[in-house]
């Protein structure tokens, strides 16, 4: 079985880019690849809880998100940096997560068989 | 080697989708193979037949289209992107009763499915936007 790592970059809302990331590792994972997220820079927003968007009427990406483990996407990551450097903690986030340092990262893209940077 | 290529930028206010031109065309040239360029997201508009661009600039539909049949590159616009775009083939406008198509030829509408199996039979993939 091939492995993906997707790295989400994003924040949730203002573009679409966190949407179709997850469309695409969703994808992946409905054709058998194992897939992994990795949340980094903004992209850690994503993983915010409480996210409300019944007055901006976009689609929630915390329930998107919530979605991924029934098809078997895992492990989430997160950049602990990322989450520093903006002042949140794991107890800011949605779901359960794995933490993983900067100088991992490297060894982590070469775990996996594609690295997509979202 | 054996290249995908994924783009994500718009063709009218990002650099991505002829920077992904620049380096299909050398990938070529340096002997290497396509297997598949995907546009996705903003991307879509790249097959958009309707586009006209200022007299002193490239029209960069036309250009990947004229690069991809010459080369035979597979060119595939995410259909969901693309519908939300109001990018359509004939199907599509039949299948949403549309007034008209306007996909440009040589492109293709289809699933994401389409860049999983790019990524899966490609040496390397490569994101252009985003």
């Amino acid at each position: 079985m091939s492995s993906l790592l997707m790295i989400c970059r994003k924040a949730p809302y203002g573009t679409s880019y966190a949407r179709e990331a997850i469309d695409i590792a969703l994808a992946a994972s409905a054709f058998d690849l194992k897939v992994a997220m990795l949340f980094t820079d903004d992209g850690v927003y994503q993983l915010l809880r409480h996210q409300d968007t019944t007055a901006s009427g976009s689609k929630n990406v915390e329930s998107l998100l919530s979605s991924l483990p029934l098809y078997d996407v895992g492990p989430l990551l997160v950049n602990q940096q990322s989450l520093d450097s903006r002042h949140l903690s794991q107890k800011d986030l949605s779901m359960p997560v794995q933490l993983c340092q900067p100088s991992e990262i490297s060894q982590l893209c070469a775990n996996y068989d594609r690295v997509l940077t979202i | 080697m054996k290249f995908s290529l994924l783009i994500l930028g718009s063709p009218q206010s990002s650099p991505a989708v002829a920077s992904a031109l620049k380096f299909a065309q050398a990938s070529i040239a340096g002997g290497h193979e396509l297997f598949r360029v995907f546009f996705f997201h903003d991307a879509v508009a790249t097959g958009n037949r309707l586009t006209v661009a200022p007299q002193d600039q490239a029209c960069l539909p036309l250009e990947w289209q004229g690069f991809a049949k010459q080369h035979n590159v597979d060119m595939v616009l995410c259909v969901s992107s693309a519908l939300r775009r109001g990018i359509v083939d004939q199907r599509e406008a039949e299948r949403y009763r549309l007034d008209g198509s306007n996909m440009l030829e040589g492109f293709e509408l289809s699933g994401l499915g389409q860049w999983v199996e790019a990524m899966l039979l490609s040496d390397r993939i490569v994101t252009f936007g985003g």
